[in-house]
């Protein structure tokens, strides 16, 4: 089965080679687990490989990522690597063509769209988007979202990309059941000092390592240590 | 080849020590650490220690230029994070490596469970490189159930015992543990960093 590579070398081996292509996955953890990075680490790996990638941020302005990624080493300027602002604005900006956060907000299927318009002008490998939690938590009905969700996973399946979405909603049963795979940053305090654990909680049609396994979030980006187990009550 | 200890009588006592193999000492404090630092000695074109900031302090005097590789809990690892150290100890023990582990200071920050499982990993290790360690652990700070589980998971096992009869400490130490059965005490003495073991203890 063919597999592309994370960028993130200890969980490709927990994933047996990589992520399978074409598909989507979840990456959740809270806050300083570490979302963006492995985001933005998993596509940057797809432009070192000479794909094209793109890149929707709903959180932390582009500009402020692009500094922050520089310093791991991560060149967001890239020609392969395109961005997408669509992070909460003062100020009613254009966003994608004539669409406005707000309404993004309002329906996955605007934001849907604006992707799909997006991959459309040009084919992308590699999609991210980081992280969904502030779409959802602007949706009031849960049925309604469900809904909408599932209409966008199919709206990403056609897109034929490897599609990785983030989000720091402890509880994100829907996300988790239909996405082809999850993975989980945890973080633990022992002893007044923050450790770092990543489980593949379902990856879909391949075997995978079913323990936690420790990694830290280094100058180069996250670090796997796939051989190690965490040794935590 | 087997591994020795640099001290005749307990390299006897012990038998053999195969690549492999897991040297288990319980004692009080760090009675007996000069058989640690012996066998470093003896072995130390290839040997490693994870040691604490004041043992790795003693280590660097005894062993100087030769210095052996000093790996400092709290300095080159914290303790907190132990998959750091089977993370290191994994790279470090290729072939005929001797590592020298003192379980001490884990034990103060974690419960003994998660130091034995760590315990368990690095003998695991130790027996798919083929390396050799000796690990030092407190009695005092495991209970008998816990100290039961090491002893399972080590091959070999030096017991070291301080008593007080009235005012006067005797030492002994035993081999509690080996392929080639176990020992009574006998009387155990360090002078002048140099381990003495004498005549069988009544």
């Amino acid at each position: 089965m063919e597999k592309i590579p994370t960028g993130i070398k200890g969980l490709d081996e927990m994933l047996g080679g990589g992520l399978i292509p074409g598909r989507t996955y979840l990456v959740k953890g809270g806050p300083g687990a570490g979302k963006t990075t492995f985001a933005i680490q998993f596509l940057m790996e797809g432009v070192k490989n000479g794909e094209t990638a793109l890149y929707v941020t709903l959180e932390e302005p582009l500009e402020t990522l692009k500094e922050d990624m520089a310093k791991l080493g991560f060149d967001l300027n890239n020609p392969k690597f395109s961005g997408i602002d669509a992070t909460p604005v003062t100020e009613k900006k254009h966003l994608f063509a004539g669409a406005f956060y707000e309404e993004f907000g309002e329906s996955f299927e605007r934001l849907a769209n604006a992707i799909q318009e997006k991959v459309e002008l040009e084919e992308y490998q590699r999609v991210a988007i980081d992280p969904l939690t502030m779409l959802k938590l602007t949706v009031k009905n849960e049925l309604e979202y469900r809904k909408t969700f599932i209409g966008f996973l199919k709206s990403l399946a056609k897109l034929g990309a490897t599609v990785v979405i983030t989000s720091d909603l402890r509880t994100s049963d829907i996300e988790e059941y239909l996405t082809s795979g999850v993975i989980e940053l945890r973080t633990i305090e022992a002893g007044g000092k923050l450790l770092r654990g990543i489980l593949v909680k379902k990856f879909r049609g391949s075997p995978f390592d079913e323990q936690i396994r420790p990694y830290r979030i280094t100058d180069k980006g996250i670090e796997v240590y796939h051989t190690e187990n965490l040794f935590v009550e | 080849m087997w591994m020795q200890t640099g001290i005749g009588k307990l390299d006897i006592l012990l038998g053999e020590v195969e690549p492999g193999s897991t040297i288990l000492i319980e004692t009080v404090g760090t009675l007996g650490e000069e058989i640690a630092i012996s066998t470093l000695f003896t072995n130390r074109e290839n040997a490693v220690a994870f040691v604490t900031p004041k043992l790795s302090e003693e280590f660097e005097k005894k062993f100087g230029s030769e210095g052996i590789k000093l790996i400092v809990l709290g300095r080159d690892i914290h303790q907190q994070e132990l998959y750091q150290i089977s993370f290191t100890f994994r790279k470090l023990l290729r072939g005929s490596c001797v590592a020298f582990f003192i379980l001490h200071p884990l034990l103060v920050f974690h419960p003994p469970e998660v130091v034995f499982k760590l315990f368990a990993e690095m003998v695991d290790i130790t027996r798919e490189t083929k390396g050799v360690m000796i690990i030092m652990i407190d009695k005092r700070l495991v209970d008998d159930r816990t100290l039961a589980m090491f002893e399972n998971y080590a091959s070999h096992i030096i017991d070291i015992l301080e008593v007080l009869e009235g005012f006067k400490v005797i030492r002994g130490l035993r081999i509690k543990k080996s392929p080639i059965g176990g020992t009574g005490f006998y009387k155990f003495d360090i002078s002048k960093g140099k381990v003495i073991i004498g005549e069988p203890l009544e």
